[in-house]
């Protein structure tokens, strides 16, 4: 981090999940400039917008990475799709690029044969920022516990951090899944102000 | 230094805001006089760093653009030590914490005796800590060894002179 000059566009990764979402914000040479878990409560949606909105207008990222949530074998609750849609939606009115990645393209970006566990892959992002997240690691989960809230930290990382390993080819083969959302977003809103109510 | 490009298509209206407004961006700006409304794509494809119209202020942005600094890193720097921000205005001796939440926000800048002190938190020097306020200190501060270059050209030419000149330069440069 600190690079006087930083070579690479500011990238803000979102990871929502049950409890709020997580975030990170990568700057410079792959370093992390913010991190964290939000929690929300109430209408869950509306309060992650507000965060988010707030994080965009303190770090004006160029690039916002979410996770594909209509991709092929997706298991996202309503919830989060809608809320996926609405962030892109955010972005696009911001001018952030916005790019998306399956589940499975993130693991193809850490592990070789593209398997791997989640407390896998965040034990490679404690270990590729270890000053950061490396006392943030929560122990593995046994059968019996809930998924620990500082999961989603390591989730919003491992998107930024895909963004940033996967060639320009990849990022832009994902725009298309971008537009092919964001089409559907325009879709909904026609049909919600069909309905005389919005998304 | 300008870091970015942006190329405008001009309609003699808010010049001055884009300037300042790309000032901020460490951006050197290129008005462009353009029919308007242009088509976007294709001039973008023309011009190809940055393109934003001076009518809506709507910066397009290129997606390898280098991002703006940001005015400080207190925050990473201290979530890195897994201090809180009342246990960072202990460290800097102020009384709460909304202080530090000021500074981290870009709300309020802090005193040369913070600044130190943020370095000797953190053990990084106060430029890193506050890259964003250094370039903006640095640039004011390029722009008055220009004029004090010109300044120093009408004098008489000595050793002293082409001593100061040279070090006049290093700071413009």
């Amino acid at each position: 981090m600190n690079t006087i000059f930083p070579k690479y566009p500011r990238i803000l990764a979102i990871a929502p999940s049950t409890r709020g979402f997580g975030y990170a914000v990568l700057e410079g040479r792959k370093e992390l400039v913010d991190w964290g878990v939000k929690s929300v409560t109430g209408d869950k949606n509306a309060g992650s917008m507000e965060k988010v909105e707030e994080i965009i207008a303190h770090y004006n990222p160029q690039v916002m990475v979410l996770e594909d949530t209509e991709a092929k074998g997706s298991r996202r609750s309503a919830r989060i799709r809608v809320l996926t849609k609405r962030l892109i939606a955010l972005a696009e009115s911001r001018e952030i690029r916005v790019v998306l990645f399956s589940q499975k393209q993130v693991r193809r970006v850490f592990f070789a044969d593209g398997c791997g566990t989640k407390h896998a892959l965040a034990e490679i992002i404690a270990g590729r920022f270890p000053d950061e997240l490396g006392f943030r690691l929560p122990p593995k989960r046994r059968p019996w516990m809930s998924e620990d809230y500082r999961m989603d930290i390591f989730d919003a990382t491992a998107l930024a951090l895909a963004y940033l390993y996967r060639g320009p080819k990849a990022v832009e083969a994902r725009q298309n899944g971008c537009h092919r959302i964001a089409e559907s977003v325009k879709k909904s809103r026609r049909n919600a102000g069909e309905r005389g109510r919005s998304l | 230094m300008p870091l970015n490009i942006v190329t405008v298509y001009d309609d003699n209206k808010f010049r001055a805001l884009i300037s300042h407004h790309a000032a901020g961006f460490l951006c050197s700006v290129f008005f462009v006089k353009l029919p308007f409304p242009a088509k976007v794509p294709s001039v973008q494809f023309l011009y190809p760093p940055i393109l934003c119209s001076t009518n809506s202020l709507r910066v397009l942005r290129h997606p390898h653009m280098i991002s703006p600094q940001l005015s400080n890193y207190l925050r990473a720097n201290r979530k890195r030590l897994a201090l809180s921000q009342d246990e960072v205005a202990f460290l800097l001796g102020t009384q709460s914490g909304a202080k530090v939440c000021r500074y981290e926000k870009f709300i309020r800048e802090p005193s040369l005796e913070t600044a130190l002190a943020c370095e000797a938190i953190f053990k990084r020097s106060v430029s890193e800590l506050f890259p964003g306020l250094y370039q903006k200190v640095e640039r004011d501060v390029a722009a008055r060894a220009r004029a004090l270059v010109e300044k120093t050209d009408r004098r008489k030419p000595t050793r002293q002179t082409a001593r100061k000149r040279e070090a006049l330069a290093a700071l413009v440069s």
